[in-house]
């Protein structure tokens, strides 16, 4: 690890002006990820500015019934908080499906969104890669590409966006709160992230020394019912090779609002507008759910090794549907998130 | 004054002193050692250097009074540990006291300015350079920290100029209020002496006549590569006191000792604790958090100490597997509503078990027992969670009040984070389920439950 210097930020002015002044300074949350790209060298600052500790470490209500995620919440803190148990269990789920108990003490809410990549290629100084050193070249195509991007990557990376609460957080149209040195402003979260294009350098569109202070959630329509389901390698502990967030409000017979995004297919969380397209005001079946995920994988242009990742993607997404459309008084026919449901018909 | 200064100075010894006592398996005679080493050490060193009689020597009761306060000082060193403020203050006077008396004395064998002074710094940070020495630690002087010997230069530099404008009397005063002055306020602003650097100088001409000898230019390290380009502690506004140096000092309690350390900010929560602290008991198995075997409770949660940097957790409780039988007395104390933990109680603690450990022993929950002492924080914190209502990926119904049934499914899953390569994973689910049922039975909700449990722990019917 490169030596580098610490300091603890007493408020968010002070941990921006920090950054401000210092382009090799970094914002530091729960480490789970910086601590550990700064052991393999991904990550070099040359000061730490901790912001683990500024007084964003609630999640409050908002005036219309709505929700303000702190960014320094604890995962664990916010999968446990009663009111997204109750009312978005996508996002409980979502980070309940993250990483290990021990993970989720440590990583914040703002952490988590800005994680970065775990392609193999991008972690290993050793390797080119063109999202660490731009313009190296991006060996993953021909390589290990197993649990790459099927959805919008370019010719420089192919990289996913690992996060699972980022995924539930576009699918309930989060907004995320950013203080800066050009002053505050909200970011969608689904425009929070970018397509790699040719500058894959970039995750997201937050400038350098720009601070994330909270997540805002909307309320969801009386009716709603969401949901996450997240397919992997092992049964727990593992990212996600795919995963679905859904929101779903069944009215008169109709879907009236359903908001699909999908995870581990792209270098951000995938809204799938097209397949929310085929399904709004359609009445829901298993039929139309299979078409409106077929459009949505249209465009999908996955790498040798990871084609299975379509059906796959298909089915997680036909199955997490149909479990949010049936009647909720008749209960889920499958309690367990993930599992092999989604794998029944990949080849 | 004399004997107050040197019995203060033993006293700081011994307290420094006994931190490492346990892992340095120093005795009484050690401790003893160390007081008269910074209780008159900085004296003698001064005494030797102006080829005078050592004062130390010259009546029984310096030798004595250093050997008391040392053994005082080890007694009492909780106490003193907890007093940081009075002791620092107390320090800075004592250290004042040394260099008036230290730069008189120079000045009075007649030796110019500029030795006057670095005597009166020697008789000040002498002895703790010895100590230093003789625990084989760090000298810490030499290191970017307190602002001890510029405190010390300045009191020195003071007690000359005023002495030339009055008297000597005066000028001590002067000295020991400058000294006094400086250290405090280096204590309360977080001064720091500034790193050593190298003058980054370019590496151009000789580049090209050693060029094509096989030698790859490129990989040569910057010269500044360690010496950090590092703006003014002024310029960190709203910055803390250890702004800007890659030392910090932090202090942190560890199975309920304060420990107090400087460490590089590179360092990890199990560094400190392995190769800083000698607490072994967590495990370094990959050192990226895959494993758990470095799994602690941090202020009561689990966490993955490998991942955590150990300067962001400045002031935080951290219990090891070591701590764990001492946490569970603790808490059995609490649920009898006397919370005192008196000696007796702790060192009965010390020499029993955590139900959990005694469950792993009982079932054979382990092989190698390498990611034992993870498996168990980990399960520790883990009974906490579920105690305090937290669902988890498997649990059936997200918004179920109080706590998950345990069945192996959920404790499968909430112990995810801590592999065994042996694969004693059956055993171990036996033996948490087998704790948890117990502790549920005696509805024993853990006292360190997570901070903003959905409702704070307490009380409940037990669920299997």
């Amino acid at each position: 690890v490169r030596p580098f210097d610490y300091t603890r930020a007493q408020d968010a002015e002070s941990a921006i002006r920090l950054l401000e002044r210092n382009p090799s300074a970094v914002f530091l949350g729960g480490g789970t990820n910086l601590v550990d790209l700064m052991r393999l060298g991904v990550t070099t600052p040359e000061l730490v500015v901790d912001v683990a500790r500024l007084p964003y470490d609630r999640v409050e209500p908002l005036p219309g019934g709505g929700l303000r995620i702190g960014a320094t919440v604890r995962n664990s803190d916010l999968a446990a908080d009663p009111a997204v148990r109750a009312r978005y269990p996508v996002l409980a789920q979502a980070l309940l499906a993250g990483a290990s108990g021990q993970f989720r003490n440590l990583a914040t809410t703002g952490g988590n969104l800005l994680q970065r990549t775990r392609c193999a290629y991008f972690q290993d100084v050793a390797l080119p890669c063109n999202k660490r050193a731009p313009g190296s070249g991006c060996p993953a195509r021909d390589g290990y590409h197993t649990n790459l991007a099927i959805l919008g990557a370019s010719p420089a990376c192919v990289a996913t966006h690992p996060s699972d609460m980022a995924v539930a957080l576009a699918a309930l149209d989060a907004v995320v709160q950013v203080e800066g040195p050009g002053g505050p402003r909200a970011v969608r979260l689904r425009d929070l992230h970018r397509l790699p294009g040719d500058d894959p350098s970039r995750d997201t569109v937050l400038d350098h020394g720009e601070l994330i202070t909270a997540v805002d959630l909307s309320p969801l329509p009386d009716g709603a019912r969401s949901r996450y389901r997240k397919v992997r390698d092992r049964a727990s502990f593992a990212f996600a090779l795919v995963s679905v967030a859904a929101v779903v409000e069944v009215a008169g017979g109709v879907l009236q609002d359903v908001r699909i995004a999908l995870g581990g297919v792209a270098h951000k969380p995938w809204r799938a507008e097209r397949a929310e397209e085929v399904l709004r005001g359609a009445p829901p079946s298993e039929e139309r759910f299979r078409q409106a995920a077929e459009a949505e994988l249209a465009a999908a242009a996955p790498l040798r090794d990871n084609a299975f990742k379509v059906p796959l993607a298909r089915n997680v997404m036909v199955r997490t549907l149909l479990d949010l459309a049936e009647d909720p008084a008749e209960g889920p026919a499958d309690s367990q998130a993930g599992g092999p449901a989604g794998n029944g018909e990949a080849p | 004054v004399d004997l107050a200064a040197v019995g203060i100075g033993a006293v700081q010894g011994a307290v420094f002193g006994n931190r490492m006592a346990r892992e340095r398996h120093i005795d009484l005679v050690g401790i003893a050692s160390i007081g008269i080493a910074t209780g008159v050490g900085g004296g003698m060193l001064r005494d030797l250097l102006l080829e005078t009689q050592v004062a130390a020597l010259g009546s029984n009761r310096y030798l004595a009074t250093a050997v008391l306060a040392a053994l005082v000082g080890m007694l009492f060193a909780d106490l003193v540990n907890r007093m940081e403020l009075a002791v620092v203050a107390i320090d800075a006077a004592s250290l004042g006291i040394w260099a008036a008396v230290g730069t008189y004395k120079a000045n009075g064998f007649g030796l110019g300015v500029v030795p006057s002074v670095f005597v009166g710094v020697i008789a000040c940070t002498g002895g703790t350079i010895i100590r230093d020495l003789l625990l084989r630690t760090e000298v810490s002087v030499v290191r970017v920290g307190s602002f001890y010997s510029i405190a010390a230069l300045g009191g020195s530099t003071t007690f000359l100029a005023v002495e030339r404008l009055s008297d000597s009397a005066t000028a001590a005063v002067a000295a020991i209020l400058v000294t006094f002055g400086l250290r405090m306020l280096a204590y309360f602003f977080g001064w720091r002496t500034p790193r050593s650097r190298a003058l980054p100088i370019p590496h151009g001409g000789a580049k090209d006549k050693h060029e094509d000898k096989g030698k790859d230019h490129r990989q040569q390290p910057p010269v500044t590569g360690t010496a950090l380009a590092c703006p003014s502690s002024r310029g960190y506004a709203g910055a803390r006191k250890e702004a800007c140096w890659m030392d910090a000092r932090i202090s942190l309690r560890v199975d309920g000792l304060v420990r107090d350390v400087i460490v590089d900010t590179r360092t990890s929560l199990l560094d400190l604790l392995r190769e800083h602290l000698g607490v072994t008991g967590p495990k370094k198995g990959c050192d990226q958090g895959q494993c758990g075997a470095c799994t602690v409770l941090l202020d009561g949660r689990r966490v993955n100490s490998c991942l955590a940097l150990a300067v962001a957790y400045d002031g935080g409780e951290v219990a090891t597997v070591s701590g764990l039988a001492a946490l569970a007395q603790a808490q059995a104390g609490a649920h009898d509503g006397d919370g005192d933990r008196d000696g007796d109680r702790d060192s009965e603690a010390a020499a029993a078990l955590h139900p959990l450990q005694r469950a792993f022993i009982r079932h054979d929950a382990f092989q190698c027992g390498y990611c034992t002492p993870g498996q168990l924080c980990s399960a520790v914190g883990m009974l906490a969670e579920v105690a305090a209502g937290w669902p988890s990926v498997v649990s059936a119904d997200l918004c179920a009040p109080g706590p998950a049934a345990l069945d192996e499914a959920e404790i499968r899953e909430r112990m995810s984070g801590n592999l065994c390569r042996c694969g004693a994973y059956a055993n171990i689910v036996l033996a948490i389920a087998e704790a948890a049922a117990s502790s549920n039975s005696s509805s024993n909700a853990p006292g360190n439950a997570p901070a903003n449990a959905p409702d704070g722990g307490g009380a409940r019917e037990a669920v299997r």
